[in-house]
Order: structure tokens, then sequence, then C-alpha cells
């Protein structure tokens, strides 16, 4: 998707895959040419905006994410504590009573 | 070699442990701006994990009464509460009030009459990924570009995983009130860690066959979810 030179004159060629290869059609330097042009730029555009508006949402969201990741964090030590503390194991994605452990 | 990485491991993590014990002058009595954090406590719980079952009578130790660790995660979860409710609500202070109040009545639900330090701090938890995913949700119903393409499979996935993190959070506070652990702590100061309480076991059937038998969610509470309707994305 691009203007090429040659010589002294400009033409636009869209790139399009067709399964594992990507072609490059001829579009000429007429009004289709610069109407494909346009429409590839705007597109562009818009994928950019998304992307920023994207990045912009992430930036919103880091802080009370960190802080809910740091409570769960600060959770599960207490949790583990409390559970290792009173004679429970973590075995196999379970917590399991400790043999001999006699509470 | 696999143990002695283990060996080393656990070297360093007792180290650590004895490190932030030394520096704290007052041990594990509760003053002193470190034992606000959770270090120590850590590097314990990870040598009992690693099979160090000699550190279980210092975690026992560690874990008498000491309200200041307590509120202190009480308070990350109200600050976490706070950046949700800022980011969600925006400048709309109705909206924000209503997301505190929705916050208070999820919090009454899920916890219950008489909850356990630990249950209450479970269910903060909740009511924080319930924030996220309410989020997360409101996003994607207010911005076309979201609804397909790369961005929205980025999205999805971020919706994925706080549903996750809500479902762990509640399998987590199932487990914690069906096993009952004994050692848990009240947040009002004890002379001695509380009696373990007798585990309830059906007839016939052993802790581990009992605790494999989850079936997580006591029933009567339930997470209702009132659907919100944001009136703005973005917070500035």
């Amino acid at each position: 998707m691009a203007w090429e030179t040659r010589g002294t004159k400009r033409f636009y060629y869209k790139s399009a895959r067709e399964g594992r290869t990507v072609k490059k059609i001829y579009l000429g330097r007429g009004e289709a040419a610069q109407r494909a042009a346009a429409e590839d730029a705007a597109a562009r555009a818009r994928r950019e905006a998304e992307r920023a508006e994207l990045r912009r949402v992430e930036a919103l969201l880091e802080a009370p994410e960190r802080l809910t990741d740091q409570l769960k964090d600060q959770i599960d030590v207490l949790l583990a504590a409390t559970m290792y503390a009173g004679g429970w194991h973590y075995h196999r994605g379970e917590w399991r009573r400790q043999r001999g452990e006699k509470h | 070699m696999a143990k002695n990485t283990d060996k080393e491991k656990n070297a360093v993590v007792e180290t650590e442990a004895k490190q932030e014990e030394a520096a704290s002058p007052e041990g594990d009595k509760g003053t002193g701006p470190q034992t606000h954090t959770l270090t120590p406590l850590q590097a314990t719980v990870e040598l009992v994990k690693r099979g160090r079952r000699e550190f279980l009578p210092r975690l026992r130790e560690q874990l008498k009464p000491r309200p200041d660790v307590w509120q202190y995660v009480g308070d990350l979860a109200r600050q976490t509460e706070r950046a949700w409710v800022e980011l969600i609500g925006g400048q709309d202070d109705l909206l924000k009030e209503s997301l505190v109040l929705h916050a208070e009545t999820m919090r009454h639900e899920l916890a219950g009459p008489d909850p356990q330090p630990l249950e209450r701090l479970i269910v903060e938890r909740m009511i924080a990924c319930q924030f996220q995913l309410l989020y997360l949700d409101a996003l994607e119903a207010q911005n076309d570009f979201l609804k397909g393409g790369k961005a929205a499979e980025h999205l999805m996935r971020r919706q994925n995983q706080a549903h996750r993190q809500l479902m762990d959070a509640a399998k987590t506070l199932a487990i914690v009130r069906k096993l009952k652990p004994p050692s848990v702590i009240d947040a009002a100061p004890q002379p001695s860690v509380p009696a373990a309480e007798p585990n309830r076991q059906p007839k016939g059937s052993s802790d581990d066959e009992s605790a494999a038998k989850l079936n997580g969610h006591n029933g009567h509470h339930h997470n209702r979810l009132n659907g919100f309707k944001f009136s703005a994305v973005d917070a500035s």
C-alpha cells in the first residue's frame, strides 16, 4: 500500500494477501489510485487512533490493577500463613490436613 | 543439582527472614514501620511451603494477634476500592456514590453476619475484581473499536482474566469457610493464639477426601450484579 515512483511519475500499489503470499496490485495513478490511497490512509489513521485509545485505557487501568494485584498477594500470604499454621498443607492444588497434626 | 538449588534457595529465604526480623528492633511486637509489611511473614511462609516444618513455631508466633497487619491490608483494600470507584465514576459523583453503596451491599451480602478477618479481606478482593470486570465490560459496550479485531481480542483476554480472578477469590472464600483453619487470627489483641476448632467431617470421610470434595460456594452468599451503566468511559 504505497506510492512508488517510476521515472518522474508516481503509481499506487496495494498489497493483498492470497493464501501464504502477498501480492502487489497495480492501481495506476488515476482516480481509483487516489481513492484507494485515501482509503488506506484513513484506515491507517483509524488503526493508529484505536491503538492510542487502547494505550490510554491501559494507562488508566494500570494503577487500580496494580493495587488489586498487591491486595491479592497480601491476602495470599495471610491465607497461606493461616492455613500452614493451622496444620494444613497445599498439595496438588488443594489444601489438605497435614498427617499427624492435632489441634 | 536440583537438590543443591533447593538448598540454596532455602538458605536465601531463611537468611532474608532472619534479616527482616533482625531489622525490627521490637521483633514481632508490632512496632516500627517495617512491621506494616508482610515480608517476614512471607519469608517464613515460603520456608514452610518448601517443607521446612521446623519454622512452623515461628510462623505461629508471627501470626499472633497483629492488628496492625490486618489494618494495613484492610487499608490497601479500601485504597483499591477507591481507585476503581474513581476510574469507573470519573467526574460523575452520583455514580461514584452509587458504586460505594454497591460495594457496601456486596460486602454485607458476601461477608455475612460475623466474618473472620481473613474472610473480610477475601470479600474485599472479590469487590475489587468485580469492579475491574464491570469496568472492562463497560469499556466494550461503549467503544465500537473494541468489538472486533486485535483490540477486542486483547480486551477479551483481560475480561477473562478478571473473571478468573473473581472466581478464584470466591473459591478461596468458600475454602476458608469450609475448612475453618483453626489459627485464624482475631483482629482484637489476645494473649495467645486461639485454640483450634475441631474440623467437622462427614462420617466415613478423611480430611483429605473432604478437602478434595469441596463444592466451593456455601450457597447462601450470592454475588448479585445490579448491572451498572457507566456515563463515561474515561476518567480525568
